[in-house]
């Protein structure tokens, strides 16, 4: 599991060395772009720059097609639902399905720009340990009134940390219930609605003692919201003011264009 | 150092655990304290560090009460708590990060944290696991983790909540073993635990039944007179062996042998 | 009528970096109410074993065939019963009943049917039927690792595979759990327990296998085992043994209190040995 979406691959490259809060403000803006982009070009230099960072960061291609391939069931249903539900020119009929050359163009873009959102993301995530993720989240928030709303900017990147930390933990748990009432003589494929209420239980029960437990293993290391430091000492280099430097002016393109 | 006094606690309002317990413990001991499940012996050590509030009497820790919520915090960087479960106690990702959580919510400078990080890890012998991901490594190790990020608080008691019963028999021995060096080291150790071959380097055994503590004192006494047995805990093979052999006056009770090393080292002498 | 294990291999991550050889080619057959232990240190493949058994996982060579049909296939599915570590978190019915007649309603049974197979089950290990209508959480850890079992038994296997039974239970609890394996064997069920901790049920056993990274290293009767040095003996078999290098001549494959007891008693001779007189 820990293989599959949120794999951090430690290295020693330009992008694992970039300040947490570069990268996320940069995943940020390329989200701007992706979101905006439609055209040929456009979709071609989004590849070109997202070819070039991966090459600098020295992580396989084959890592980044293996963090898309548990979302090519959503990809696909975004992009047939597209295609057969948007009205326009028909250039494939059978019965009362119909798809028109709109819905193609119109689905073709959508994935794509899932798809790079999630390969941004990736390209985040595999050079950017968790920890440093959260110390950046929690850093860029810190400006936030956050305290008006009764919790701190340690509390929310605790939140997200956690539950990133949660996900293989639960799968783990699931696993060993499964194979134990598979060994009870659950036939998964004749009761699936049995399977899913007998799992779910003791799934539910063992997460939220995992929870309780971990929760104490907190408060017994001193836990609290504020006044925390982290072992990441977190600081703007030459890198990051020359990636700066790079994104107010994408930014302004952005905002002119 | 550690004063508990008449202390009662009930879950959930019903089912009381603790029924005024009083206990004193001291600077630089070795305290175990025994029970079976159920006997309330995790319930009174997490009144230790405030992670549970008496519902009747009090627990002060250095004369700091742990009700006063503005000592809570430092009661837990003195006490430190390592937990039965090598595989729920994990915040960080990786070694290094969850070694770190202590240090961290200490508010200490960045530079510090890592120093405390390198020279805990290598305390328990895992020097160089700084990167690993904690869910790749056994059982041991990941205890012996769990001990590391304790150390990392620097705190002068810690306390343990039957820390090998999920634990093959040599990942014990080495945990066993490192808990001793902790305490020859200055630190106080208040070690629960349900198994009493593990209380060797002991130097007192409180012994827990039903919320009450019925006995608590020199551990090759309260094990020789037989007042573990009565308490329906059983003792371990090599114990029996040695009680047997006591009542046959092979030794007197001031030198019950609790281990096979010690056994088999009064008998070779009366060869 | 046995469980046959013929040059069984297997492996995790299998075409990936990560590859490791978990089981790898082992062979040993388990009898008709045979009781058989499996030791080994930590990530020596017991519990890899103890699921290749059950057909939880398929060997990738080799076989392992349950009174003649491949472990898993559907016909022997409920012959051969597992029992994983740390059970009581598997733990899900709202009542005792309700979590020991999961089983046997898997198989189809129903009403009157149904209601003797749970009531089997609760006998066998020893639970008073007054539990069955209780949550399975509100019992002690004791309990909760008996109604466990008795989820289990309660598909009638012919064999049951136990992993680590004894695991977070304290000794009181430990020997009324070995108490009631020892009932179920003499009832006629085959018995496997894989655990790192032999010498509880060394009583009972009538063959050891030591597993030693994947492979067998050691496979032979109790007094074999006590013999021999492949794995962490009992301690009072241990005793024995350096009390004997130590120059004290007694009898050294013995693992009870009881036998050590009268080997030393005659080794010093009953009467007062006292050391300082």
């Amino acid at each position: 599991m820990n293989d599959l979406f949120f794999s951090f691959i430690p290295g020693d490259s330009i992008l694992h060395r970039l300040d947490p809060r570069t990268k996320i403000l940069g995943l940020m803006l390329a989200s701007m772009f992706i979101l905006k982009v439609s055209s040929f070009t456009g979709m071609s230099l989004l590849v070109f720059v997202f070819l070039s960072l991966v090459a600098t960061c020295k992580i396989p291609l084959k890592h980044f097609f293996r963090s898309i391939r548990p979302m090519l069931i959503f990809f696909s249903l975004i992009f047939f639902m597209q295609l057969f539900f948007t009205e326009g020119q028909v250039i494939f009929q059978y019965r009362i399905i119909s798809a028109s050359h709109e819905g193609l163009v119109l689905g073709t873009v959508l994935t794509l720009r899932f798809v790079f959102l999630l390969l941004f993301a990736v390209l985040l995530t595999s050079t950017t340990s968790p920890s440093k993720i959260t110390a950046g989240i929690e850093r860029l928030l810190r400006p936030l009134p956050l305290r008006y709303a009764g919790i701190s900017s340690h509390d929310l990147a605790m939140m997200m940390s956690l539950s990133l930390y949660f996900v293989p933990l639960l799968y783990d748990s699931f696993k060993v219930l499964r194979d134990s009432q598979l060994s009870r003589g659950l036939d998964v494929k004749k009761s699936p609605l049995r399977a899913i209420f007998s799992l779910s239980v003791p799934l539910v029960s063992t997460s939220l003692r995992a929870v309780e437990d971990v929760s104490l293993a907190m408060e017994s290391r001193c836990y609290r919201g504020s006044g925390r430091t982290s072992v990441h000492s977190i600081g703007y280099g030459p890198m990051d003011h020359i990636a700066i430097i790079i994104y107010l002016f994408l930014l302004f393109y952005y905002i002119v264009f | 150092m550690i004063s508990i006094q008449n202390v009662s606690y009930s879950y959930n309002g019903h089912i009381p655990a603790l029924h005024s317990v009083s206990v004193e413990i001291y600077k630089g001991e070795f305290v175990a304290i025994i029970g079976g499940n159920g006997s309330g012996k995790s319930t009174l050590l997490r009144h230790i560090n405030g992670l549970l509030l008496p519902s009747a009497g009090s627990v002060t820790i250095k004369g700091m009460d742990t009700k006063d919520i503005s000592s809570v915090f430092n009661i837990r960087q003195i006490a430190g708590m390592v937990f039965q479960d090598p595989g729920s106690q994990f915040i960080g990702m990786t070694v290094g990060e969850d070694i770190a959580f202590g240090p961290e919510n200490l508010g200490l400078p960045p530079k510090e944290i890592r120093r405390r990080v390198e020279s805990s890890l290598s305390a328990v012998g895992m020097a160089g696991y700084n990167d690993h991901t904690p869910g790749k490594l056994s059982g041991g190790q990941k205890q012996k983790v769990a001990l590391a990020s304790v150390l990392a608080m620097e705190p002068e008691v810690i306390l343990f909540d039957e820390v090998t019963s999920m634990l093959d028999p040599d990942s014990r021995m080495d945990i066993l073993s490192l808990i001793k060096q902790l305490h020859e080291n200055g630190t106080t150790v208040v070690y629960v635990t349900h198994c009493l071959d593990e209380l060797v380097h002991a130097d007192r055994l409180i012994i827990m039944e039903k919320g009450h503590i019925t006995h608590d004192g020199d551990p090759r006494l309260l094990i020789s007179r037989g007042d573990v047995m009565n308490s329906g805990l059983g003792l371990p093979p090599i114990m029996e062996l040695s009680r047997r052999l006591l009542n046959a006056g092979f030794f007197e009770p001031g030198c019950f042998p609790l281990s096979r090393e010690e056994l088999r080292d009064v008998l070779c002498q009366l060869k | 009528m046995s469980i046959e294990v013929k040059d069984l291999s297997f492996c995790y991550n299998r075409g990936t970096s990560l590859v490791k050889h978990a089981i790898d080619n082992i062979s040993f057959s388990v009898g008709k109410g045979e009781f058989v232990l499996i030791g080994g240190e930590v990530g020596c493949g017991k519990s890899t074993l103890a699921r290749l058994l059950t057909g939880l996982l398929s060997p990738r060579c080799g076989s392992v065939t349950i009174d003649g049909k491949a472990a898993g296939s559907r016909k022997v599915r409920s012959k051969a019963g597992l029992l994983m570590q740390h059970p009581q978190k598997q733990l899900f019915g709202r009542t005792v009943y309700e979590d020991v007649a999961f089983a046997p309603s898997n198989f189809g049974f129903k009403g009157k049917e149904l209601d003797e197979h749970v009531m089997y089950a609760l006998g066998l290990v020893g639970l008073d039927r007054s539990v069955a209508s209780l949550s399975p959480f509100a019992l002690s850890g004791g309990e909760m690792r008996l109604v466990s079992l008795a989820g289990v038994l309660a598909m009638k296997p012919d064999y049951l595979i136990l992993d680590e039974p004894g695991s977070g239970l304290d000794p009181h609890n430990r020997s009324m759990l070995t108490r009631t394996l020892g009932k179920l064997h003499s009832s006629g069920i085959s018995i496997v327990v894989v655990s790192h901790q032999l010498s509880e049920m060394l009583a009972f056993a009538e063959k050891i296998i030591i597993l030693k990274s994947g492979s067998i290293g050691f496979l032979g009767s109790v007094r074999e085992y006590l013999r021999s040095d492949t794995f962490t003996l009992p301690d009072i078999t241990f005793l024995m043994k350096e009390l004997n290098l130590a120059g004290i001549d007694i009898a050294d494959d013995i693992y009870s209190v009881d036998g050590a007891f009268s080997e030393i008693i005659r080794f010093f001779g009953s009467t007062e040995v006292r050391p300082d007189e």
